[in-house]
């Protein structure tokens, strides 16, 4: 009897409570949050998406070809009126560039001013930096060189002597970015300089999203010491891509293979002539099949090209543990089993950075004159 | 990988926005609609696997709070530690099992056996962390008989771990309201009765969502973005290469960075919920001018610092056990908050130096309370006036900033090798210039808060100008993030988590 009137009575309670909850719910969501019209949202939301893209239409376009890597459809539209907000639009992103280009000079002044100031002469901080790091490599002789190495092979070792006031380039996309930050940090400790340029996603087929050539073109002119350019492209590439005259080459086919070439040469042309030494790394074997079977291609497109020139190959395949093609995740050395790679299957973990970074900078010949 | 940042999400969410409110008689087909883009979002975004991971555990856990909420359940004790073993399973199996297979290997390498056959890489499911939390908040919330509204159906409980607005990276949402969890016109929030709700669902201070959209844009892709390129990745992948001075500002830029990241991102959520009629609890509040580390958690992510409060400090015996053992509570909750971040020995010493910091404080409150007889024994410090808030926020922000180097760096040695160039990197030339960033962080600390009053003064104003004048300037906003912003999309670093 007891048990039951008790039941009543939670009951009773709970529906008080219940009442209270849904007044209280009430109270805070139906008359002190202010209600808007949903008509005018979607008005906004649609003006706003079809104002967005008239005027950013051709980042959008740049976006759709990197992401699907077909032209946008709307690339194809010829109206004056549509083509009135990609004018725009660029002119936009130009003032934005020249406010910014004003900053990035202000603050060249001051890096310059300071650095000239307040940091010791460049003799000094290498007499320093040799103190602390003393030069592990010695210029190799000519005598040992010609036992060696063959004369190309001599050439290419002699481009890729640097002294402590040269610096090394790096170019590519986000593999790149994995392994150079390890080449910069043994570079430094040996007192020489270096400039990392590699940017995720970026590769030779979309010079319109990211132009490459004129990149390293720019930083090879604007600063003569640099000594070595480190290049690493290719997983952002096997795609049909825009030739100069706009017209969409299919991937794997001889105008395509003639073209990416070019571009690669385009590239190595201007360093060699200018006496940098050129490091390539190919890329490496890939997780998902179909990404694999182009990077195959690629590599093979890729070889021919620096085959005519006086650059090291470096490639990466073995050195990431991948075997005729395969794919391997883990590299057995030494009877350990070191992951190289990240989940994602194209990216390295950091084991797999320091291990191809060793072997990229172990060609490097460190000379300790200026 | 599909982005709410990117061009197709946009449109996406605008097609699904005129269905959704084109149903806006009936509640239970939007929840229903709610359910189905989460669903189709998380497959866009991170594959099947994370949507048959989430299914099957959200399947479950609901099957459990179906139990536990009947009216004459029996062994419900049983049926809560069932689930929220279940839940702790799950996570630790997705989120260390990298970590415990190198083990693993490494134990089975020295036995002389093959340990090939390990499966290689798990995929992190996306929002396992963050449904995780809200599974576990659900069934204690249920356990304990708090819910006296009609239960949740097994449907709205899978929209309720799933919502697209929550599951990337929350914030945390629970049923019933929580102390300290409110929506960001300060009211409490529970998700449970905006689940069942059978009266229509309005949109919500649309000119104000979308003015939250413009700022996280602006937080997060341009600002944090920004920081990122310029300023913290080169830095922290080569610390040698770069002067003391840059270092310093690289190490400000990341606190900042993750600070308008993850901020950033909460808030546009919120955004998207108050268009779909929901109200979310906000996750930050000004934690950069935390007076002491204990008001900082209260500030910063506060769905997760509120969470570990009421499901691993007040379970552990809060404060009620002496003040020796609220301090051991503290330490439990703080060290399993790093570790939940990562599975990295950075990440417990991380949480490991906040929960020092915490007892420390707790100490200083304590002593300054006997020393003077201040009854104020809390926030000691902050009640001594103006100097002593200024110390505070000055010594609290600099806790904070230097701690999370071993938050951001991967290894140890890394992190120490971050300090060493910063107090060793003396006689390395400039690469940019760092006092041009170090200024505008100052400027931009110094005028934080009057910035803060200013926009919250003059926000009723604001709120009364015709949306014919707003939505124009929102248009405008929007394009000028999107040309200054850095070019690509950028990643959701707390997604990872």
């Amino acid at each position: 009897m007891t048990n039951t009137n008790n039941q009543a009575c939670d009951k009773a309670n709970n529906h008080k409570v219940a009442h209270v909850q849904l007044t209280k719910h009430r109270a805070t969501t139906g008359h002190i949050m202010p209600k808007g019209s949903v008509l005018g949202a979607l008005v906004f939301l649609m003006v706003s998406a079809a104002g967005g893209i008239w005027l950013m239409q051709n980042s959008i376009n740049a976006y759709y070809i990197q992401t699907y890597h077909t032209p946008s459809p709307m690339a194809s539209i010829d109206n004056p009126a549509w083509r009135l907000g990609g004018k725009i639009g660029n002119e936009l992103y130009a003032r934005y560039g020249v406010m910014t280009g004003h900053i990035a000079k202000f603050n060249e002044l001051q890096v310059a001013n300071f650095n000239a100031n307040f940091i010791p002469t460049p003799t000094a901080k290498q007499i320093q930096q040799t103190a602390d790091n003393p030069i592990i490599t010695e210029p190799m002789s000519a005598d040992t060189q010609q036992d060696a190495l063959d004369d190309r092979q001599a050439k290419i070792a002699h481009s890729l002597t640097i002294n402590s006031s040269q610096k090394v380039l790096f170019a590519g996309d986000s593999m790149m970015q994995g392994i150079a930050p390890h080449i910069q940090k043994h570079l430094q400790s040996l007192g020489i300089d270096s400039v990392n340029l590699s940017k995720q996603s970026t590769g030779l087929a979309y010079p319109k999203l990211f132009d490459w050539s004129k990149t390293i073109k720019e930083a090879l002119t604007k600063d003569s010491s640099i000594k070595v350019l480190m290049v690493m492209l290719g997983p952002n590439d096997p795609w049909d891509m825009p030739a100069s005259d706009g017209r969409y080459l299919k991937f794997d086919t001889a105008e395509w293979h003639t073209e990416y070439q070019s571009r690669m040469a385009d590239i190595i042309n201007f360093a060699t002539e200018r006496g940098v030494g050129v490091i390539w790394i190919t890329p490496p074997n890939m997780k998902k099949a179909k990404l694999n079977q182009q990077m195959m291609i690629l590599n093979d497109v890729m070889a021919k090209e620096l085959d005519r020139h006086l650059v090291k190959v470096i490639d990466s395949r073995p050195i990431m543990g991948g075997v005729d093609g395969v794919y391997h995740e883990y590299l057995s050395k030494d009877g350990k089993q070191i992951k190289m790679r990240t989940g994602d299957g194209i990216h390295f973990s950091v084991a797999g950075q320091k291990i191809l970074a060793n072997q990229v900078q172990s060609y490097l010949i460190i000379n300790n004159q200026p | 990988m599909f982005s709410f940042l990117s061009v197709e999400f946009a449109l996406l969410f605008i097609a699904f926005f005129a269905i959704y409110w084109a149903c806006r008689s009936k509640p239970a087909w939007q929840n229903m609609l709610l359910l189905g883009i989460s669903y189709v979002l998380i497959y866009l975004m991170a594959g099947v696997l994370a949507v048959l991971v989430l299914l099957v555990f959200s399947v479950l856990i609901g099957a459990i709070g179906q139990v536990l909420s009947a009216p004459n359940a029996k062994h419900k004790k049983l049926w809560l530690v069932v689930g929220v073993l279940f839940t702790l399973a799950n996570l630790a199996f997705f989120k260390y099992y990298e970590f415990f297979r190198e083990h693993i290997s490494q134990v089975m390498q020295m036995q002389g056996l093959d340990s090939t056959h390990l499966v290689a890489n798990i995929i992190f499911p996306l929002g396992i962390s963050y449904y995780s939390f809200q599974a576990i908040s659900y069934l204690v919330t249920i356990y304990q008989g708090k819910l006296v509204l009609p239960k949740l159906t097994l449907w709205q409980t899978l929209t309720h771990f799933s919502f697209f607005a929550t599951i990337s990276a929350g914030p945390i949402t629970r049923l019933t309201d929580t102390k300290g969890l409110n929506d960001i016109t300060g009211n409490p929030c529970g998700m449970h009765a905006q689940w069942q709700t059978s009266r229509p669902r309005h949109i919500i201070m649309p000119t104000l969502a979308f003015a939250l959209i413009l700022l996280a844009l602006a937080k997060k892709w341009w600002l944090a973005g920004y920081l990122a390129d310029q300023w913290v990745n080169p830095v922290f992948a080569n610390p040698t290469g770069f002067h003391s001075l840059e270092v310093l500002a690289a190490i400000y830029g990341y606190t900042l960075q993750l600070f308008l990241d993850f901020s950033g991102y909460s808030e546009m959520m919120v955004a998207f919920g108050l268009l779909l009629g929901f109200r979310l609890p906000m996750n930050f509040n000004a934690p950069l001018l935390a007076h002491n580390i204990r008001e900082f958690w209260d500030r910063w992510h506060i769905s997760l610092s509120t969470w570990i409060r009421d499901y691993i400090y007040i379970p552990l015996g809060g404060s009620h056990h002496g003040f020796v053992r609220t301090q051991l509570n503290l330490m439990i909750a703080m060290v399993l908050s790093g570790i939940w971040h990562g599975s990295t020995l950075n990440f417990l010493f991380w949480g490991l130096l906040h929960a020092i910091a915490i007892i420390l404080l707790n100490v200083g409150d304590l002593l300054g309370q006997k020393i003077t007889g201040n009854p104020k024994g809390r926030n000691f410090l902050t009640s001594t006036g103006i100097f002593g808030q200024v110390v505070g926020v000055v010594v609290t922000v600099h806790f904070v900033v230097f701690a999370f180097v071993f938050f951001r760096a991967t290894t140890f040695d890394e992190a120490l090798m971050i300090f060493g160039a910063l107090f060793g990197n003396h006689h390395i030339t400039w690469t940019n210039n760092p006092m041009y960033l170090l200024f505008i962080l100052a400027a931009a600390w110094l005028c934080y808060p009057m910035a803060r009053t200013l926009a919250i003064k003059t926000a009723p104003m604001i709120a009364k100008i015709p949306s014919v004048l707003i939505y124009p300037l929102l248009f405008v906003g929007f394009m000028m993030v999107v040309i200054f912003a850095p070019s690509g999309i950028p990643g959701f670093i707390y997604a990872n988590f």
